[in-house]
């Protein structure tokens, strides 16, 4: 359950990496603004937290859309001499300046929004959040709809086309800037949807984004850089180590067992399990 | 012709052109002597550093209310004449979360401002790589809710702390262990300089105090969100604990709480916290928590029903007339630091550091929640050195969603 959760944190920022190959580091921030925007709708509107995830989608997908627009479509346009650095510094950047943002104009304090679907189930000797089963299955079909849409529609294909050989796909007649936008948007609301399907579970504040963002790295890196298949695999491997190492370790070894894991995946096939050599 | 004969009537002579001139510069040079001589002396103003977080990612908002501290005590002492009758003035810097610029902004203010005398630094990691920069750049620094014990037990010579230690807060933990009769105990702490320094603190008073508490040590990353793990190690203890202690900071120790409920160890074993986060922002905490956080119990240094003194008092009028509300006890407790610094100078008639030190290792004087001396324990490593040991230890139990202070469980009210 913990790794389909980290795998959910993950497929966004693989989703971008694998069509810009240039990292997000402001993905943490696509995933705050999700679960603000789900937060802002709950208390403003006075609707169910269930009913603000289209809300979610909106808001992450509108920011990835107008990053990637004002900000990150030159490092394909070849303005640039060394665009993942750009990318890198730029997002990173964006990052500080959103989280302040949110420290600045709203608060610095936690909040939280209310459960999607309220109760616990028992199980063994401790019980679970229905929320977290909830999140689970989201996670499954929102995966699953993703690999449908990449796999089986035209849009797809062209993105998925942008991402493999970018002067290839133009030659072929995609519209690559259009491509590359729509994919940040949605990398971006694959973000907002983790951040709002999360708030209940683990609050809101403004650097929430932190700890996905280095789940989401660790689990992109271990499934392969660019690879959702390998990203939706790393996140579940990261989350069964936390819990395995936790349990026959200590838990303060958590985090040990998920690096050794991605250490030793690393030294044995440096593309991770699923990356390919470009 | 005719006008160089009107010229010349008119005209004056050379020997009375001189002795105009001669009169001119001199009356200006007198004039302007009398000027600068009749001007009021220069004072030189008493520098008081405030070197605080004032800005994110660092904890600027309890640095934007130390810095009012300091602002409203200068503006208190100089409607009063200031100090030795010279005007107090502060030295304002941000001290962030990286402690290389914080010891680059001290070594400024002490070398470039000239301060004397420095409230604010907060946060530990920061705060005590500070208080060893005083060694090298001398000044008097005051500390209040900066917990590590190494901040007095360094013993650096012009450190002093008006507040709490990890290992002094542990004591109280582990008294009110002891009184509640708990015999076993979860105690899930954050590796910091806080958390672990109060897990050691709770393992020597237990060892002195209550040798018959059973501890077990679960340690938990800071910044993590996801307590799965770590909780799952609680529930799965044999025998189960009869008590969960948490040593964890803000923001993530509300997440904890309330995964503790979800888990459905609370309410079943109650949670103690050495640390009353709640009332940072209870608004804040309620809307997190909410039904998880019922049956809470935690440690803070006030009381709804504590009496301040005149001093504390007044201090409150004060705030209440300037910022509003009622100020948290540390802010208190930098007044008094900073009242301490004041008569030091006045009562020592000197503002040479090594002389205010000594005087200040022996004062008495009313504080805001009562008398205040420092201790000073040569023994290497005592963290009583330069160290007030008088705040008291409450413990509020929240038993309805919304309470702060209303139930006061130790000491009875």
């Amino acid at each position: 359950m913990l790794g389909l959760i980290y795998g959910l944190m993950s497929i966004g920022i693989t989703f971008i990496y694998g069509t810009m190959k240039a990292p997000n580091f402001a993905h943490g921030e696509f995933y705050m603004a999700g679960a603000y925007a789900s937060y802002f709708a709950v208390t403003i509107l006075n609707i169910p937290t269930f009913l603000t995830i289209p809300v979610s989608l909106l808001a992450g997908f509108a920011l990835g859309y107008v990053v990637e627009q004002f900000l990150i479509s030159d490092t394909y346009k070849k303005k640039i001499e060394r665009p993942g650095e750009y990318a890198m510094l730029t997002t990173l950047g964006l990052s500080i300046l959103l989280q302040n943002m949110i420290k600045e104009f709203y608060s610095p304090f936690m909040k939280s929004t209310p459960p999607i679907l309220p109760g616990t189930v028992p199980f063994y000797l401790v019980s679970i959040n229905l929320d977290r089963i909830i999140v689970s299955i989201i996670s499954v079909v929102t995966l699953a709809l993703l690999f449908l849409f990449i796999g089986k529609t035209k849009e797809g294909r062209s993105w998925r086309a942008a991402a493999q050989n970018k002067i290839g796909a133009l030659v072929a007649g995609v519209n690559i800037e259009r491509a590359c936008r729509l994919s940040y948007g949605v990398g971006g609301a694959l973000a907002a949807l983790a951040g709002c399907l999360l708030a209940p579970l683990y609050g809101l504040y403004p650097n929430m984004g932190y700890w996905p963002l280095t789940i989401s790295f660790v689990a992109m890196t271990l499934g392969g850089l660019g690879s959702l298949k390998g990203s939706l695999i790393g996140g579940m491997i990261i989350g069964l180590a936390h819990t395995f190492t936790a349990s026959f370790i200590g838990p303060s070894y958590a985090d040990v067992g998920m690096y050794a894991i991605l250490i030793i995946v690393i030294l044995v096939k440096p593309t991770g399990l699923f990356g390919r050599r470009d | 012709m005719n006008a160089k004969i009107v010229f010349s009537k008119t005209a004056l002579t050379k020997m009375q052109a001189i002795i105009i001139a001669v009169i001119v510069v001199v009356a200006s040079i007198i004039g302007v002597a009398v000027y600068y001589l009749t001007l009021p002396t220069p004072v030189t103003p008493i520098k008081i550093g405030v070197l605080t977080p004032l800005s994110a990612p660092a904890d600027y908002i309890s640095g934007s209310l130390i810095k009012k501290t300091a602002e409203l005590f200068v503006e208190y002492q100089n409607n009063k004449g200031g100090v030795l009758g010279r005007p107090l003035e502060l030295v304002v810097a941000d001290q962030t979360l990286d402690a290389g610029t914080a010891i680059s902004s001290l070594a400024r203010m002490v070398t470039k401002d000239g301060i004397i005398g420095l409230i604010g630094p907060w946060e530990s990691s920061v705060a005590l790589p500070l208080a060893e920069a005083t060694q090298d750049n001398p000044v008097l620094m005051f500390v209040t809710y900066t917990w590590a014990d190494n901040i007095t037990a360094n013993h650096y010579k012009y450190v002093f702390r008006v507040g709490v230690a990890n290992v002094l807060v542990s004591k109280g933990t582990i008294e009110f262990i002891k009184r509640a009769g708990y015999k076993r105990a979860a105690c899930i702490c954050e590796e910091s300089s806080y958390g672990i320094g109060m897990w050691d603190g709770m393992v020597k008073w237990r060892d002195e105090l209550y040798p018959e508490l059973e501890m077990v040590k679960i340690l938990t990353p800071p910044g993590k969100t996801d307590y799965t793990a770590e909780l799952q190690a609680v529930a799965t203890m044999e025998p189960p604990p009869d008590v969960i202690i948490m040593n964890n900071n803000l923001p993530h120790v509300n997440i904890m709480l309330k995964q503790l409920h979800e888990m459905g160890l609370t309410p079943k074993i109650p949670v103690v916290s050495s640390y009353a986060f709640n009332l940072v922002d209870p608004k804040s905490f309620w809307e997190t928590v909410g039904e998880a956080g019922i049956g809470l119990i935690v440690q803070d240094y006030a009381s709804p029903y504590m009496n301040y003194t005149d001093v504390g008092k007044e201090f409150l009028k004060i705030w209440a007339e300037k910022v509003g509300g009622t100020p948290p006890v540390w802010i208190c407790w930098y007044w008094d630091e900073l009242r301490i610094l004041v008569k030091a100078i006045e009562d020592t008639k000197s503002t040479n550091i090594d002389v205010l030190k000594d005087y200040i290792e022996n004062i008495e004087i009313d504080g805001t929640t009562g008398p205040i001396k420092f201790i000073n324990d040569p023994a290497p490593g005592s963290v009583l050195w330069h160290q007030w040991t008088g705040f008291t230890y409450y413990f509020f139990k929240l038993e309805a969603v919304g309470d702060t202070t209303e139930h006061q469980i130790y000491p009875p009210p």
